[in-house]
């Protein structure tokens, strides 16, 4: 090969190595910087019922010409809208250079009537602007903690969830599905006096077996109350006392518990009812 | 009845037989029932069976007797008959006391049912049940049943007699110290500001692992009064139940105006210490009537 071969050829090779080696398109040009950089402070927060808990979002602008409004939307994950409120999730951005700052979201997780303990999840995301190029962090997993409801004043009750219970039971011999629940009384100390009265099931109210088929409900008489206080704690704490209470009861239920105590702690004698979808307190 | 060593002596009859060989051999049995009430150590009881005596000493001759009934009205049930004379107080007093048992009582039933019987020749009269249903589960609250109430389980009796059974026995034959080692717990039942008659009143005791058990049960009086004594000190609560009618075990507090148809009411608040020699009051106790009558 000539000279002019070999050049050719090295240029070739050259051109080969500047298309990368297989003849693709050129590469891009590296990218532009966002114009903003917003993120949350946290990355999971935990609030409990009937407490209000400050988020906070932090942002950064690059090269920002114009303010810009950026939202903050939930994206439930086992919670429901009922059981929250947002304030202050549209938050603003001045425009600017290497201009920082924070913003303030509350979230107040709503009290139920709910008596389960355990926590629903909302998450929070920043909403990408239109017409801005914007990095966003991650979403922000919200925790709310039932702590179960207030019947009366200086009183809290917390029901596990309620469950079938598998051995077998009987009332004089004939058989039924019964279901049982724990509940748990935290009176403040010096929590006024405190009765319940139990209100419900009384027999023969309900169907008995757990079959598909009912068996029907035996004759009785005198309608007795039909349920079984099969175990009761009661435990001194430096802030007042706990009593714990597991209740069987016939299926369908429902287990019915009113409150009642002396001036006007338990304002409108609320009921406690447990069923098959759990405990609520209603008043 | 009389202090001192209370003796039963068996009937003749020939329908042991269809439980035991001779008459003589109901001994261990009336024995075992016996020792149920004379080991409790906080009363002073003997009991012991003196032999067997022919048939005709059935009744009114100052022989208690042990016997096998089988003609009884309510089939199934053993009794005790309780011979009484006014006493040169003027007050009644119980001179004897005719045990007649069922045959199912002795075969299959255990010691309970004669063990109830003996405990009514001591004085008692029947306990309170377990308030709501009688499960065939236990309960930690409201078990071992009274052997002095009628209800499941009432045949076996594991680990002495329950406490409700022994308070009773010994306020009427007191061990010598025991009440003043003890107190006692009051207060008044009302229903619509009215008293709430002969209603079962259940003393509960919170023990000190926190378990919270049935210590006493009683009954209000025709003032929805109630006054229980006995009581270890220690804290207590309240629950207060409906007249159980099922099984009708107390028929002349119901035709007396007993309440049958209140709520269960169960007090939730600060425990009630009990101290010896002093009586604690809870004051009074509202109840309220059920929606539905019964």
């Amino acid at each position: 090969m000539n000279q002019t071969g070999r050049l050719l050829t090295a240029f070739g090779t050259m051109a080969v190595a500047a298309c990368g080696g297989d003849g693709s398109a050129p590469t891009v040009a590296a990218p532009q910087p966002p114009a903003v950089v917003v993120t949350f402070v946290s990355e999971t927060v935990r609030v409990e019922e009937g407490e209000t808990a400050e988020i906070m979002a932090q942002y950064r602008t690059n090269t920002l010409s114009t303010p810009l409004s950026l939202a903050v939307s939930p994206l439930n994950q086992g919670a429901i809208p009922e059981d929250y409120e947002l304030s202050g999730n549209t938050f603003d951005i001045p425009a600017g250079q290497n201009v920082t700052g924070t913003a303030a979201i509350s979230l107040t997780a709503l009290v139920d009537n709910q008596v389960a303990e355990g926590e629903e999840v909302v998450a929070l995301r920043l909403e990408p602007p239109e017409g801005v190029r914007a990095e966003l962090g991650p979403n922000l997993e919200v925790r709310i903690a039932d702590v179960g409801a207030s019947p009366c004043r200086g009183v809290q009750v917390v029901a596990t969830p309620t469950e079938l219970i598998e051995s077998p039971r009987s009332w004089n011999g004939v058989p039924g599905c019964y279901r049982s629940a724990t509940l748990e009384l935290a009176l403040e100390r010096g929590a006024q006096a405190l009765w319940i009265d139990w209100e419900g099931p009384f027999l023969p109210d309900g169907f008995w077996g757990c079959g598909e088929e009912p068996l029907p409900a035996p004759i009785i008489n005198d309608k007795p109350p039909a349920f079984n206080l099969a175990e009761w704690t009661h435990a001194s704490l430096p802030e007042g006392i706990l009593q714990t209470l597991r209740v069987e009861w016939p299926e369908p239920g429902p287990l019915t518990l009113r409150f009642r105590g002396v001036g006007g702690a338990c304002e409108g004698s609320p009921t406690l009812t447990c069923a098959g979808a759990g405990c609520e307190l209603n008043r | 009845m009389p202090k001192g060593t209370l003796v039963w002596h068996v009937l003749d009859d020939p329908d042991w037989d269809q439980h035991f060989e001779y008459p003589e051999d109901v001994l261990p049995f009336f024995e075992a029932a016996a020792a149920e009430w004379s080991s409790i150590s906080t009363a002073d009881i003997r009991l012991h069976l003196g032999g067997v005596v022919p048939e005709e000493h059935m009744s009114r001759d100052g022989y208690n007797t042990v016997s096998v009934e089988d003609d009884h009205a309510r089939e199934g049930a053993s009794y005790a008959r309780i011979w009484s004379r006014l006493g040169e107080q003027g007050r009644s007093e119980i001179f004897e006391c005719d045990v007649g048992l069922h045959p199912n009582a002795v075969s299959s039933a255990g010691l309970g049912p004669l063990v109830h019987e003996l405990g009514h020749c001591l004085g008692l009269a029947h306990a309170a049940g377990n308030p709501a249903l009688n499960y065939s589960t236990p309960s930690a609250v409201w078990d071992p049943k009274p052997v002095m109430s009628y209800g499941l389980g009432r045949g076996r009796i594991e680990d002495g007699l329950p406490e409700d059974d022994r308070i009773g026995v010994s306020l009427l034959r007191p061990a010598p110290g025991w009440r003043a080692r003890t107190g006692s717990i009051s207060g008044h039942v009302t229903l619509d500001g009215q008293p709430a008659r002969f209603a079962p009143v259940q003393i509960l005791r919170r023990e000190n692992a926190g378990q919270v058990r049935r210590a006493v049960n009683a009954f209000t009086n025709e003032e929805g009064e109630f006054f229980v004594e006995g009581l270890a000190p220690a804290e207590y609560g309240v629950w207060i139940q409906p007249t159980d009618l099922a099984g009708d075990p107390h028929p002349r507090l119901v035709s007396a105006g007993a309440q049958v148809d209140v709520l269960d009411s169960v007090w939730l608040g600060s425990p009630h210490w009990v101290r010896a020699g002093a009586e604690t009051s809870v004051g009074e106790i509202p109840v309220r009537r059920r929606p539905d009558s019964r």
